[in-house]
């Protein structure tokens, strides 16, 4: 079904905002130089809003009768929506590891390639969790309204980035100390947990 | 030795709002079984066949039975994808070729082509050939004749057929007066409640338990609108 959800989201070519921003986010940052635990911490916040539009964009890609089709094929509501939280965390996840190898790659002496990029990764990671977890509440059957999707999804990110443990972890990264990443990870995959399983509980009674 | 049931909703109810679509509904359906709904618009067939697929939870009752099941909707927004990767690629763990089902439904449409870009008799029948090569042991499908030539529904009571000796239910839903095939066990959904509509003797494992003896209210609304008394199976 994972397969399945990415054939169907890259065929409807919903995709294309959200990484356009992320390329240009990424060529920006590299182009303006730092670290490469500077350049994690500024990749944070484009995962973030990247995570959580591509989760909307994944859970409205079909009409509520195709989901229905496709609830039935997975075994239930509950199940599709765990599924579709899951494919964008591998179509993102790819995507996230790929740019922290070339942060990896573009890193200054003084720290080995292999140390930043596994912290590259898990903020990256992190930052993709969160916004799964905030995007996986924002999209049909649970909320319909676009409208009221895109706001919340924007107060959503905008909260996130103001969170004093994230702006922590921000000094740190841009003071050359990756200490507090695995905090910032393991606090965003149980966000992200959470936030997914919520979900799906409640997908099963606001299925129409 | 027993045949277990596929699906059974016991005691079901759904509400939307303040409206109880289903009120206290009980079904049970088994291997080869074939099942016929019929109700007029927003009786709750679609709901009822919702609850079956496991694609949407009541407010009260349960159901228990097979998890994943073959499902086609009365009309989709078709999907992106080419008609041919929809049909193929959709999981299911026994698929057989659904070649088979669309030349027997009489599809004439062209699988590289974008679903959207069939007509809707075809992109029905992509659906039903989807369905009844699924390999799944229930299947559902809603409005069985819209959208449908003759082919197509003289391709449907093929591949009914063929699916119920092969043990598998089928449900099939319609609020047009087109006969279901022969040997149907026919509800009818009002007000809120489940009524056989036609009681076929050989079909005894479909088994309709309303609750109607104990809730005299329910018993009262059945005779308002015609219906007789749901007795509970010997």
């Amino acid at each position: 079904m994972i397969v399945f959800t990415v054939r169907l989201v890259l065929r409807s070519m919903r995709w294309v905002g959200p990484i356009l921003m992320l390329l240009v986010w990424v060529v920006a940052a590299i182009g303006a130089g730092g670290s490469g635990l500077e350049l994690a911490s500024v990749f944070f916040p484009a995962y973030v809003i990247v995570g959580t539009w591509l989760t909307i964009i994944t859970g409205n890609v079909d009409d509520d009768a195709h989901r229905d089709l496709l609830a039935a094929a997975a075994g239930s509501a509950s199940r599709l929506h765990v599924l579709r939280s899951t494919t964008v965390l591998v179509m993102t996840g790819v995507i996230a590891v790929a740019v922290a190898v070339v942060v990896a790659v573009m890193a200054q002496p003084g720290r080995s390639t292999l140390n930043v990029l596994v912290v590259a990764a898990s903020v990256s990671m992190s930052g993709l969790l969160i916004g799964i977890g905030i995007g996986t509440l924002l999209h049909r059957p649970l909320l319909r309204h676009r409208g009221f999707s895109i706001l919340l999804a924007t107060g959503g990110c905008i909260v996130v980035m103001l969170l004093a443990p994230i702006q922590s972890v921000h000094r740190s990264l841009n003071n050359g100390d990756s200490n507090t990443t695995w905090l910032l990870f393991a606090a965003a995959l149980a966000w992200a947990a959470t936030s997914v399983l919520a979900a799906s509980k409640l997908t099963e009674r606001r299925s129409k | 030795m027993a045949v277990s049931p596929t699906v059974v909703l016991s005691d079901v109810v759904v509400r939307f709002g303040r409206t109880v679509v289903l009120d206290h509904v009980s079904l049970s359906v088994g291997p080869g079984d074939l099942v016929g709904v019929r109700g007029s618009n927003g009786a709750g067939k679609t709901t009822l066949l919702r609850l079956l697929v496991n694609a949407y939870r009541p407010n009260a009752g349960t159901r228990r039975g097979l998890r994943s099941s073959a499902y086609v909707p009365a009309v989709i927004d078709p999907p992106a994808l080419a008609a041919g990767v929809w049909l193929t690629r959709l999981p299911r763990p026994q698929r057989s070729d659904p070649g088979v089902a669309l030349e027997v439904l009489g599809f004439d449409g062209d699988l590289g082509a974008p679903c959207r870009e069939l007509s809707f008799g075809n992109l029905r029948k992509l659906l039903l050939s989807e369905a009844f090569s699924s390999g799944e042991q229930l299947i559902v499908v809603d409005e069985a004749s819209t959208g449908l030539d003759d082919v197509g529904l003289a391709g449907v009571r093929t591949l009914v057929e063929h699916a119920r000796a092969s043990a598998k239910t089928v449900v099939l839903a319609d609020q047009q007066s087109r006969p279901f095939p022969s040997g149907t066990s026919v509800i009818r959904v009002a007000g809120g409640i489940l009524h056989p509509e036609i009681a076929d003797p050989e079909i005894s494992s479909v088994i309709l338990r309303g609750p109607l003896a104990a809730r005299p209210e329910l018993l009262e609304r059945a005779g308002e609108l015609g219906f007789a008394p749901v007795e509970d199976p010997p």
